[in-house]
């Protein structure tokens, strides 16, 4: 069972959904660190020295492996080879970099890149290996759907790149990340860079005619600080594998546990990644190492979630509360809703009935003829038309959304269908919106879990409830495979008691849904049992 | 159930677990245990075995997941010399050398990453393209200078004293390469 429990979290973890701006992020700085590498070489005149064949250059791989790499069968071991390379390289890269046909060029620079490795082994770096298995990776991602040609394309002919992506590359971008660094320190075989010998690794290096950038003069002064240098380069390494942990205490940091406490008390995260910066930056100062350190500071965005994430498909059309993030209330998840018609598509996604059983919500929750329905946080509207018809003539839904745009497009989309009992509302993002005693029901999906101070909020919805009204509140289950990321879900327990410390009176919780629960709760008043609510 | 995401989270795990095969450290038979070379042994040949199906993605991309970044920081290191022979006096000249003002010869082209690692000697001695490497070195500097008729490349022994800030030479000379205009 709880490998069962396990696979479905592994599951849903890959089934993220985030803004694809770390990704896009890693994909310039990545084509951007390979371009520059391949200009240096041009700049220095060593194209054909590094990547010809003997007698021309060292490219050994060329014609003294029994059997050569398919370039050289396919075009021959020359300079021109050499040359052809380099130039498809640098075109793939520059487009990679430019984010036009960002698959494609993906996919042609790490084979033609394979191609130079094969040919110059020697001058197949472990950073140039790096780089080449990063390049697999963003050619099944959309890396390209921000900051890109692609994107700007796409969105030109009216089919723009969904505002989330499959957040899936980026973990394993960091799970790359992380086994590098960890790999690197358990191979460092020397007792230099253990107690040993001293720690004085560092220094040693640091004296090497070979890499060092500077006079070795300047070694002997800092000779205590290289070692604490080389000790915490040795912890870095070796402690690479807790850094998840480290983030994923940090993305619950609501949650009991006295080392989750101390990690995000001391912020270990952040403290990871600035040794690692300032580990790669001290490189590039002090040794030559090529690439190296810029190639390896180019993948850091992957170890930054970004901002808006959410699992795949998972419409939350939900009042941005970045700033009332109340932790002591579990928090409300911080996101943000600006374009509305680029949300549209999810939100309004044909399939999204199968799971929503929007019909049986609307049963659910007891909507009548003639009633004022609420439906706060209602993002693009995908319930507007059905309590529109619920309530009839006589009634009247009110569509609340913090999101200017998302009433923006409520409105127009009221306008379209024709939908004369709809009025839609900007709503504060810490009320209502609506008069006190004005609502029949209020109506509240995938949005309670961004509210911040829940148990404040709850107090207006009794407010704005009439006598006999009632709210509903549909939000994903903890287990469910959609939804927002474990941290942000709220048992139906918790919710039925954030009403209760509003005023309100919980009635039940259904789950019936495939995703999700409703919970139901009226107000105080006795004779005001939530109306229709089985 | 949808099927996509359970498919795909199964390829993510596998491709990690094949990572992570691939780059588990094992020793080498001379370096481990008397008691554990047998283990040893048999394990890598069940790595070698559950890897073959992925093997040839690793080669078309060149791909693998051991990592290394200074394993070993030894003081005993060596120091690259360039030197050339006049034609006339038979007098040989240094021309570069590295972490040398004075010797700067080509530097610009020699320091592009030490021309992608030909010219640093690895832990078991020169690299494969070494001999190419003096070759092609040898063909830029007699096309620049016609007066000498040879190339010298070799590397002298050093050792590292951080702790004086300094590096030591011992006028011990290894890979000696010389090419003929």
């Amino acid at each position: 069972m709880r490998l069962r429990q396990a696979w479905h979290r592994w599951v849903a973890l890959l089934d993220r959904r985030e803004a694809p701006t770390s990704l896009a992020l890693t994909r310039i700085l990545v084509a951007a660190v390979i371009l520059g590498d391949l200009l240096q070489a041009r700049l220095h005149g060593v194209v054909a020295a590094v990547w010809a064949p003997p007698p021309y250059g060292i490219g050994v791989g060329a014609v003294w492996d029994a059997e050569p790499p398919w370039s050289i069968r396919w075009f021959g071991a020359s300079v021109d080879t050499a040359e052809l390379l380099w130039w498809v390289a640098v075109i793939a890269a520059a487009l990679l970099l430019l984010g036009a046909a960002s698959r494609l060029a993906a996919i042609l620079l790490v084979l033609v890149l394979a191609q130079m490795a094969h040919i110059a082994p020697d001058g197949d770096r472990g950073i140039d290996l790096l780089l080449r298995a990063v390049l697999p990776v963003l050619a099944l991602s959309l890396s390209h759907a921000r900051w890109s040609v692609d994107a700007w394309v796409r969105r030109r002919i009216g089919r723009p790149y969904p505002p989330l992506v499959p957040a899936w590359p980026r973990t394993l971008l960091f799970a790359q990340l992380v086994w590098v660094y960890f790999s690197a320190g358990h191979n460092k075989s020397d007792e230099a860079w253990g107690p040993l010998g001293g720690f004085t690794a560092l220094a040693s290096i640091m004296c090497d005619p070979h890499f060092a950038r500077f006079d070795c003069a300047w070694v002997s002064p800092f000779s205590p600080l290289l070692r604490v240098a080389t000790l915490a380069t040795m912890a870095f390494e070796l402690s690479a594998p807790l850094l998840p942990l480290f983030t994923w205490w940090e993305a619950t940091r609501d949650r009991p546990g006295r080392l989750r406490r101390l990690s995000n008390r001391l912020r270990l995260r952040w403290v990871w990644i600035a040794l690692g910066v300032v580990f790669h930056l001290g490189i590039a100062m002090t040794l030559k190492l090529g690439i190296f350190p810029w190639g390896m500071l180019a993948l850091y965005p992957v170890l930054f979630a970004p901002a808006c994430a959410t699992p795949r498909a998972q419409p939350e059309p939900a009042p941005e509360h970045e700033h009332e993030h109340d932790h002591a209330h579990a928090g409300g998840m911080p996101h943000r809703f600006e374009h509305a018609d680029d949300w549209a598509p999810m939100f309004d996604d044909p399939t999204r009935d199968a799971w929503q059983k929007p019909d049986e919500v609307i049963t659910v929750v007891g909507v009548a003829p003639g009633m004022t329905v609420v439906d706060v946080g209602a993002g693009t509207g995908y319930f507007l038309a059905r309590l529109s018809a619920a309530v009839g003539p006589a009634g009247k839904v009110i569509a609340t959304d913090i999101e200017p745009d998302m009433v923006r497009y409520m409105v127009e989309r009221a306008a379209r269908e024709k939908l004369l009992n709809v009025e839609v509302l900007l709503a504060p993002a810490d009320s209502v919106g609506v008069p006190d005693a004005s609502a029949d029901r209020i109506l509240i999906v995938d949005t309670w879990h961004h509210i911040g101070s829940r148990e404040t909020y709850a107090a207006g919805l009794r407010r704005a409830l009439r006598p006999g009204g009632a709210v509903a509140v549909v939000d994903f289950t903890l287990e469910s495979e959609r939804g927002p990321p474990p941290a942000h879900r709220l048992a139906p327990a918790r919710v039925m008691e954030e009403l209760r410390a509003g005023g309100l009176v919980p009635a039940q919780a259904t789950e019936t849904l495939p995703d999700q629960y409703i919970v139901t709760a009226g107000s105080p008043d006795p004779a005001s049992s939530p109306a229709g609510t089985p | 159930m949808r099927r996509w995401p359970h498919v795909r989270a199964g390829l993510v795990a596998l491709a990690m677990v094949v990572g992570l095969a691939d780059g588990c450290p094992l020793p080498t038979s001379d370096r481990a245990p008397e008691s554990l070379r047998e283990p040893v042994r048999v394990i890598k040949a069940v790595r070698h075995a559950a890897l073959t199906p992925f093997r040839p993605l690793g080669e078309l991309l060149r791909l693998r997941q051991r990592w290394k970044l200074f394993p070993t920081a030894k003081r005993e290191q060596v120091r690259m010399w360039i030197e050339t022979r006049d034609t006339a006096t038979r007098a040989w000249s240094l021309v570069y050398r590295p972490q040398d003002d004075e010797h700067t010869r080509m530097a610009d082209p020699l320091e592009y990453r030490r021309i992608r690692a030909a010219w640093n000697p690895g832990s078991k001695g020169a690299r494969t393209g070494y001999g190419p490497f003096v070759e092609w070195l040898a063909a830029e500097l007699f096309a620049e200078d016609p007066s000498i008729d040879r190339v010298r490349v070799r590397m002298e022994e050093i050792v590292l004293e951080p702790e004086h800030g300094r590096f030591v030479g011992s006028g011990i000379f290894t890979h000696p390469k010389v090419m003929k205009r």
